[in-house]
Formats: C-alpha cells, sequence, structure tokens
C-alpha cells in the first residue's frame, strides 16, 4: 500500500455516555437522591427492556406474553360454561401463569436489590447512563407510538367517529371479548419489539398499505376555499404606469393590449423619469404573479419521474404547503386566462428545483440522499388595467 | 492464535473479543493442555488449503482448456457460478462509490482483495500449462480404488449408463476437494444450530427451552403451527435481522456496566451455564471504512477463517464419526433385533409393537392427542432436565430398574415359545467300492458325495474323489444338523435316484455298479430351526 493511494477518511461522531468529573460538579444532595433512584431506574429499565424486547435473552418477553394470554383467558371461564373441566384447567392456568408473573416480578425486584448491594456502589456516571439508558429508549417508544399516530388533531374527531362503532362491531360479532383482550395484550406487549417496529417499517414501503392509511387517516377535507385565491399573488395592487395619451383614448380591450411593453417598463425600472412629460398621461394597473408547480418523486429505478402517490401532489399543483391544489399544466392553464387579464412575461419562467423529503418538506435546493421528492415553479406575471373605480 | 490485548484499539478489542467468544470454549481446553498442537494445526491448515487450493486451481484450468459438451459446462458453470459471482454479490448497490472508483484508483480499499486477484491470476497461468502432481496422484489414487475390471460393476451400471446421472459431473478429487472446502468454510451455522438444540434439549437456555415448548404445544394444538413456524422464521428469524441490520432501530444507547436481576424462569430451571446463545456470526463487522487499522483488521479476519476452518473439519469429521456410529447402530436393529437375530427378544419386541399399534389404533379416537403429545412433551422435558434428572435418579434406585430389567428378561425367556416345527431335508452320501482283481472282490473306497461314474472328472484324472472313510467324519451341510433320532439310511431305491441322474448302469442289490466301480446311496435326516439371520451385503 502505497501512501498516495491511502484515502483519508473522517470519523464518525460516537455517542458520549459518559459524561466527565460529574462526582466534582454534583451537589450531595442530588447525588444522594439519584443514589436512592438507582433502584428504580434498574427496575423500570428491565419493564422497559421487557416491553421492547431488547433484554439480553429475548426468550423472556415471549414466555411473559403467553403467560399474559393465559391470565387472560383465564377470566372467560364465568361467561363460557360449557365445559367444565375445560374451563377449569383454563382458569388454573391462568392463576398459575398470574402467580408465576407476580412471583417473577418479586424475584426480579429482590434480585436487583441483593445484588446490587452485593456489588459497590453504583458511580454517578453508571447512574447517570441508566437514566440516559431509560430516557432514551421511553423517548423511542414515544416516537413508536407518534409515528404510528402522526395524526392532526383535528383528525381525532373523524377516527372517533369511524374506529368506534367498528370497534363495537368488531368486539361484538368478529371475536369475543377475550380474543379481543387477549389481541389488544399482545398488539401492546409486541407493539414496541424492533421486529414489530421493523415490520411496520417494511409494511410502510407498500403502496397499498399508505392508500389504505390515507383513506382511514389522513383523509382531508377537499372543500377547496378560495381556489383562485391560491393560483395568483398579488404583486403590485395599483401600479402606477405611465402610457402615450394617444393610447389611453382606445377601448379597453385594444388598449390593454397594447400596454404590455410599458407595464413591463413600469415594473422593471419604474417611469418616475416621465413624470411631467405632455405626451404621456397615467393609468392604473393590477400585476400578478401566476404560480404552477411541477412535482415529482424520485423513484429508485427510473430517477425523478411524475409519477407521484396518489394521495400526494399531482404532476402540478398550486399553492404551496399543505393546502396545495391539483392544477392544470401552465401552457393549458394559460390558455384559460380571464379576459381583462394580460401577461407582462411572454412565458412562463421555471425556478430551481426545491428538494424536499417524502413528506414535502422543503430540504434545499439540490439533490441528496434524503430528498425524495422535488417541487419547482413556473411563473408568470399578468396584468389588468384597473378602471377608476377599482383604482381608488 | 487470537490475541486478545486489552490496550489495543476498539476494533481489535471487539473483534479480538469475538474471536475469543467464538473459540473460546472450543479451542481452550486443546490449547492448555498441548501448546504444541497449535502448531500441528497451523501445519494441517496450511497442508490443506494448499492441497485445496491447487485443486481449485486444476478445476479452473481444466474448464479452459477441456472440450466440453453444453451440458457440462453449465454443470460447471453452476458448480462455480457462485465462487465467480460471489464478489459482485456481496457488492452493495447502495454504497456504489465505496468499490467502483477503488477499481481503477488502485487497490487502496480492497488491497488485500486486489492482491488476491493478482496472484491468483498468475498461479492460474502457471497453472493452465501444467497439471499439478497433487492432481495427478489423486487421479491414480482413485484410479486404484476403482479398477476397470470392480467385480460388481454390473450393478451399478445401470446408475452409471443414467442418462440424468452422465449429464452430471464426474467424480472428481478437484471438485469433491473443492466443495470439501467450500462447505467447511460454510458448515459453521450448522454446527452452530446443532449446538444450540443441544442446548435447548440440556436445558443450558432455559428460556429458550420454554419458547421451544410453547411452540411445540401451539404446533400439537394446531398442527397448521408447522407450517407457519418456518416461514415466521423466515420472515422474523432471517428477513427481518437483516432488515434491522441494514436500517438499525437503535433500541437500546448505551451499554451497561452490568446486569442486575435475575429471572425467576431462568434461576429455576437453569441446566447449567449457557455459553452462547446467538451464533457470533450475527456480529460480524461490516464496516466499509476500514481505516483504523485494516491491517489488524484482515489478520483477525484471517485468523478466524483458519480457525473457524479447522474447527468446522473437526466438527464436520465428529460428525462423521456420529454418522457412521448411528449407521452403525441402525445396522444393527434392520439386522440384529428387526432381523430376528435374538428370536426371543425380537419376538418380544414385534408382539409389543403390535399391541400397541392395535391398542393405538383402537383408543386413537377416544384421546385427546393435542393434549396427551403436549403434556407426554412438557413430561418428557422436565424429566430430562439435569436437576429433575438426578431427583428422580434417587428415587428409582438402582436395584429396581435391575430388577424390572429381570422380570423384562424373564418375560422375554420364559413367556415367549419357540417351538416351532423345524425344517427337514434329507442328505445323499455316495459310498464307492473299488473293484478288485476278482469281479466279486470289492473294496471299500470313500464315502463322497460324488456318483463317480464315467463322465465324472475325478474319474477321468484317475483321482479318488473328494470324500472321507468314516460315516462318522461326516458333518451335516452349513446351518443344517442331524436328527438325532435317525442315522444313516441306505437308499434301497437305486433304480430312481440313478434315473434321476441319468445313469443307465446295473444294478446289483443296492448297488450302481459300472464295472471297476459300485456305489450305494445313503440319505439321513438333517434338521433346520431357521435360516441364518440376513447380513448386510458387505458382511
Amino acid at each position: 500500500m502505497s501512501a498516495k493511494s491511502t484515502v483519508f477518511r473522517a470519523k464518525l461522531v460516537q455517542k458520549q455516555g459518559q459524561k466527565t468529573c460529574l462526582t466534582y460538579t454534583t451537589a450531595p444532595q442530588v447525588s444522594w437522591a439519584l443514589y436512592q433512584l438507582y433502584p428504580f431506574l434498574i427496575i423500570f429499565d428491565g419493564l422497559l427492556n421487557n416491553l421492547m424486547w431488547c433484554c439480553d435473552d429475548i426468550c423472556l418477553p415471549f414466555i411473559y406474553l403467553v403467560l399474559m394470554t393465559l391470565v387472560v383467558s383465564c377470566e372467560s371461564v364465568l361467561s363460557e360454561g360449557s365445559n367444565v373441566l375445560g374451563s377449569l384447567v383454563n382458569s388454573w392456568f391462568g392463576l398459575m401463569s398470574g402467580a408465576f408473573i407476580m412471583f417473577s416480578c418479586m424475584y426480579y425486584v429482590s434480585s436487583v436489590l441483593w445484588e446490587l448491594k452485593q456489588d459497590e456502589s453504583p458511580t454517578l456516571d453508571d447512574i447517570v447512563v441508566m437514566m440516559d439508558n431509560v430516557h432514551y429508549k421511553l423517548e423511542k417508544m414515544r416516537e413508536d407510538v407518534a409515528r404510528v399516530f402522526r395524526l392532526q388533531r383535528r383528525d381525532f374527531p373523524f377516527l372517533l367517529i369511524v374506529l368506534t362503532p367498528l370497534n363495537w362491531l368488531v368486539a361484538t360479532y368478529l371475536v369475543s371479548s377475550e380474543n379481543y383482550v387477549k389481541i389488544i395484550v399482545t398488539a401492546g406487549l409486541v407493539f414496541h419489539s424492533s421486529w414489530c417496529q421493523c415490520t411496520l417499517r417494511l409494511i410502510w414501503r407498500s403502496l397499498f398499505a399508505r392508500h389504505l392509511w390515507f383513506i382511514v387517516c389522513k383523509r382531508r377535507d377537499s372543500t377547496a376555499t378560495d381556489r383562485d385565491a391560491h393560483r395568483y399573488t398579488v404583486l403590485r395592487p395599483a401600479l402606477d404606469v405611465v402610457i402615450p395619451r394617444e393610447l389611453a383614448l382606445l377601448e379597453s380591450p385594444q388598449c390593454a393590449v397594447k400596454l404590455k411593453p410599458y407595464v413591463r417598463d413600469a415594473t422593471v425600472r419604474g417611469c418616475e423619469h416621465l413624470r411631467g412629460d405632455p405626451n404621456f398621461t397615467w393609468t392604473k394597473v393590477e400585476t400578478v404573479e401566476y404560480r404552477i408547480c411541477e412535482n415529482q418523486r424520485k423513484w429508485p429505478l427510473d430517477g425523478w419521474t411524475h409519477n407521484t402517490l396518489a394521495y400526494e401532489r399531482t404532476k402540478f399543483t398550486t399553492g404551496w404547503g399543505k393546502g396545495w391544489q391539483q392544477s392544470v399544466s401552465p401552457w393549458e392553464f394559460q390558455e384559460s386566462l380571464e379576459p381583462d387579464w394580460f401577461w407582462i412575461d411572454d412565458g412562463w419562467m421555471p425556478h430551481d428545483w426545491d428538494y424536499c423529503d417524502a413528506d414535502w418538506n422543503m430540504l434545499g435546493s439540490k439533490d441528496s440522499l434524503d430528498c425524495y421528492t422535488r417541487s419547482r415553479s413556473w411563473t408568470r406575471s399578468a396584468f389588468r388595467k384597473l378602471s377608476p373605480q377599482q383604482a381608488t | 492464535m487470537p490475541q486478545r490485548s486489552p490496550s489495543r484499539g476498539r476494533r481489535d478489542s471487539v473483534i479480538g473479543g469475538l474471536m475469543a467468544r467464538k473459540y473460546e470454549s472450543k479451542a481452550k481446553a486443546e490449547l492448555d493442555l498441548e501448546p504444541k498442537r497449535v502448531t500441528n494445526r497451523q501445519l494441517i491448515h496450511g497442508v490443506a488449503s494448499s492441497f485445496l487450493e491447487a485443486a481449485y486451481q486444476r478445476l479452473q484450468s481444466s474448464r479452459l482448456t477441456d472440450k466440453i459438451t453444453i451440458d457440462e459446462d453449465y454443470d460447471s458453470f453452476a458448480q462455480t457460478a457462485n465462487s465467480e459471482t460471489s464478489e459482485s454479490f456481496w457488492k452493495d448497490e447502495n454504497f456504489r462509490q465505496e468499490y467502483e472508483p477503488s477499481s481503477d484508483a488502485g487497490t487502496s480499499l480492497e488491497p488485500l482483495k486486489a492482491g488476491y486477484a493478482n496472484s491468483s491470476k498468475e498461479k492460474k497461468i502457471t497453472s493452465e500449462t501444467q497439471e499439478h502432481f497433487v492432481d495427478i496422484l489423486l487421479d491414480k489414487m482413485i484410479s486404484t480404488i476403482l479398477p476397470d475390471n470392480f467385480p460388481e460393476r454390473e450393478q451399478f451400471t445401470q446408475r452409471v449408463n443414467d442418462p440424468l446421472r452422465k449429464k452430471r459431473q464426474k467424480l472428481s478429487a478437484t471438485i469433491f476437494a473443492n466443495n470439501l472446502k467450500v462447505l467447511t468454510t460454510k458448515l459453521g451455522a450448522i454446527f452452530e444450530l446443532q449446538d444450540s438444540v443441544i442446548r435447548l434439549l440440556a436445558w443450558r437456555n432455559p428460556s429458550g427451552t420454554v419458547t421451544m415448548l410453547v411452540f411445540i404445544s401451539m404446533i400439537c394444538f394446531n398442527p397448521i403451527f408447522l407450517a407457519i413456524l418456518p416461514l415466521l422464521y423466515v420472515l422474523y428469524g432471517i428477513m427481518v435481522p437483516g432488515y434491522m441490520h441494514r436500517h438499525p432501530p437503535n433500541r437500546t444507547a448505551f451499554l451497561s456496566r452490568r446486569t442486575y436481576g435475575k429471572s425467576f424462569l431462568v434461576s429455576l430451571t437453569s441446566g447449567g451455564e449457557k455459553t452462547s446463545w446467538h451464533p457470533s456470526d450475527d456480529i460480524q463487522e461490516y464496516d466499509y471504512n476500514l481505516d483504523s487499522d485494516p491491517l489488524g483488521h484482515q489478520r483477525a479476519h484471517h485468523i478466524k477463517q483458519s480457525m473457524e476452518f479447522v474447527v468446522n473439519l473437526r466438527d464436520l469429521q465428529n460428525s462423521m464419526s456420529t454418522m457412521v456410529s448411528l449407521s452403525k447402530s441402525m445396522e444393527k436393529f434392520v439386522f440384529g433385533t428387526a432381523g430376528f437375530k435374538d428370536e426371543h427378544r425380537s419376538t418380544a419386541l414385534f408382539l409389543a409393537g403390535l399391541g400397541t399399534l392395535l391398542l393405538l389404533w383402537l383408543v386413537s379416537p377416544l384421546i385427546n392427542w393435542s393434549m396427551v403429545s403436549t403434556v407426554s412433551v412438557w413430561t418428557v422435558m422436565i424429566v430430562i432436565h439435569p436437576k429433575v434428572r438426578s431427583r428422580l435418579a434417587q428415587i428409582i434406585k438402582e436395584d429396581q430398574v435391575n430388577r424390572s430389567r429381570e422380570v423384562l428378561e424373564r418375560t422375554e425367556r420364559y413367556d415367549i415359545i419357540l417351538d416351532e416345527p423345524p425344517d427337514v431335508r434329507f442328505i445323499e452320501i455316495f459310498e464307492i467300492h473299488k473293484q478288485g482283481i476278482m469281479p466279486k472282490d470289492w473294496a471299500f473306497l470313500k464315502f463322497s458325495t460324488n456318483v463317480f461314474d464315467a463322465q465324472d472328472s475325478y474319474r477321468k484324472a484317475q483321482v479318488p474323489p473328494p470324500g472321507v472313510d468314516s460315516l462318522e467324519e461326516i458333518k451335516p451341510p452349513v446351518t443344517w444338523a442331524f436328527d438325532n433320532n435317525s442315522g444313516w439310511e441306505i437308499d434301497y431305491n437305486v433304480e430312481a435316484w440313478s434315473q434321476d441322474r441319468g445313469l443307465e448302469l446295473d444294478i446289483e442289490d443296492e448297488f450302481l455298479v459300472d464295472g471297476a466301480f459300485k456305489r450305494r446311496r445313503l440319505v439321513r435326516k438333517v434338521l433346520r430351526y431357521a435360516n441364518p439371520a440376513r447380513k448386510p451385503s458387505y458382511k
């Protein structure tokens, strides 16, 4: 290996678990309180480990899960009553499982306390690392929940309205109450495992799943509020434009057509230098800018295409952010301009692409690994001559 | 050998730890006892690898030079396809920037690999021109093992000439060695599996055992789980870990210094120390950024590879020994116990089996088999738990076992009655007399199995036929016994036996006379209780 061929590489930032010199910077009372907290932290961490299935022995959470389901099935004894022996066995198993879980918990707690007593007392760093651990895991669990229930507050009523009868139907007709509780317990115990999370992430990759999700949770109210307000932004509500006197005498449509170069001049340079010139007269126009966004999504094999997902932005949209509206292409749109409006620019001006993440949150102007969508605006300004009443 | 030096860098310690964890248990005993064996092992490995390497090179070159049919070409492609495309297979589409520039920017990232490629290319060039002597040697060896006039070749012609079989590759030491080499490196997972099964059965991984029992119970109560569980394993045992490797969920922030607390289940049911539960191959470091200590990394990797190779080879040998002993005991059962070698035992076994069969047949509709099988599996697993087993051994004393065994033997001995009438056959012998000088002067010559007529080859050769001089010397045929209640009897129906043999000679009393010799036929009853027990063809 020659020195020339060696590639120099930067190093990743490592997580700094150990805080330096905590002992000297922490008040003794705080240290004491933390020390008292330590066993609880460990026990809580153990609970979290079992919930997240990230303990050393991954079979244990599974066994607890089985025991929990057995406990749940014990409750159904009264309702069944058909097979006495079976329900007796069931309830015996349920009770035993419950007792086993209880005893396991007690044993675990006592073994933690005993081992702590046997071991040398923890350093402040140990305690802080444990706190960090617990905090990190709680944060992860919160993220898990938040990722699934990525809901706006206004979606909740809709969800309640849809899900409550559904829930009732399922619980009444499809599954018995025992199974219902079993499913809920299982789901709750499994949900935070990395397998479940990975499964959800993998499911999220499927278009079908996303459609389903959109139908259930993200159905937006499609009442387009002031549709045209999104189409353009008013640049100047009343721009003073100086025009030759003979032009002002013309009828409104002919006048407006010829007005274009003067409006352009006025927007670019202003026309204060012509103030006072007797050959010219003043009129007022409203200039606006039409803006249509072109949207694309990055596909691993085809690169950037207009093939976007069904529930997200279409090929051309107007408006930005959450309030986008589907639109026709700029070249179709320019044909349908209202008669009193006239284009200032000769053509549509494309802007640079804005690269966004999968949810159309803008990230920057360059394509990068985390950019999955991009959008660019086509703009073209237009004006209309204001009548004297409008001008005032 | 892996040197664990805690003072070295993080990577080294990680790999060292990995190495140590993987091989501590396997290698420690041998290493501690006999430090010399290290060099032996290296020697063995060196020899083996060079031999296999040579064989591999031979395979490569033979592919180039031989005139091969399309089928053969396809087959050899199928054989070597993996090794040829594996390089590109392991490249990651998401990290194209990591390997593509390196191909022309000179070997900076993977100097070892590139160097290897160069050297192997050189080797290939040299080996194209000359056959490796090891190969010639091996071919010689095989040809000595399988000579052309192999006696039982006819028996195998169908197998050999089978068109499907013909398409496949011929027996070749090189391919065999190559396959062995590749397999040996990959068999680790299988042996790891074997170990983990043993760990499960020995309760050294109690929670795993209980999980296994839960799964078995599920299968018992709903056999469709037999189909579901493998799929579940593929999805969550192979695929999701693969996904998690690529997109780590990062469920834990920091590793704690130590874990406190014990599980009640584990402490209650642990049957012993478990050395490792996760196969340590899972903890490999796939790192494209081999900057910190590439040489050390290579070295560790190399050590790991060679260690693994030898350990796997040893395990392979051991499992082959197990296979051999297993096949031996199978043989013992098939040809011994099931072959009525010991007729008492076999009869008892058959009757017991028949009884069980009938009982099961009759009773099976009345039994909840899910429950029974679940309970029996749990019972068996609990009974073979080391602690329970020792308790049970205390309860069930040895003399009790012996007594029950005696009872069983007595049952076998006296409750099984072997009194079938034996096979009855007759044996014959010819008492041959020779004519003396006088026509009526006959002298006894021999008791023989040959009629000793004029066409007899011994007679033509003018030597007496094979035989004995007294009746006491005659033994019954193999596996037969004389009937003690009947002696040798003279066959007076001379006409019949001489006609059977196509002899038309003079008959004098009980003798058949042909001039120089006369003979009479003696017959005796022999008995046989049973045919000899079956034997394998090679015994």
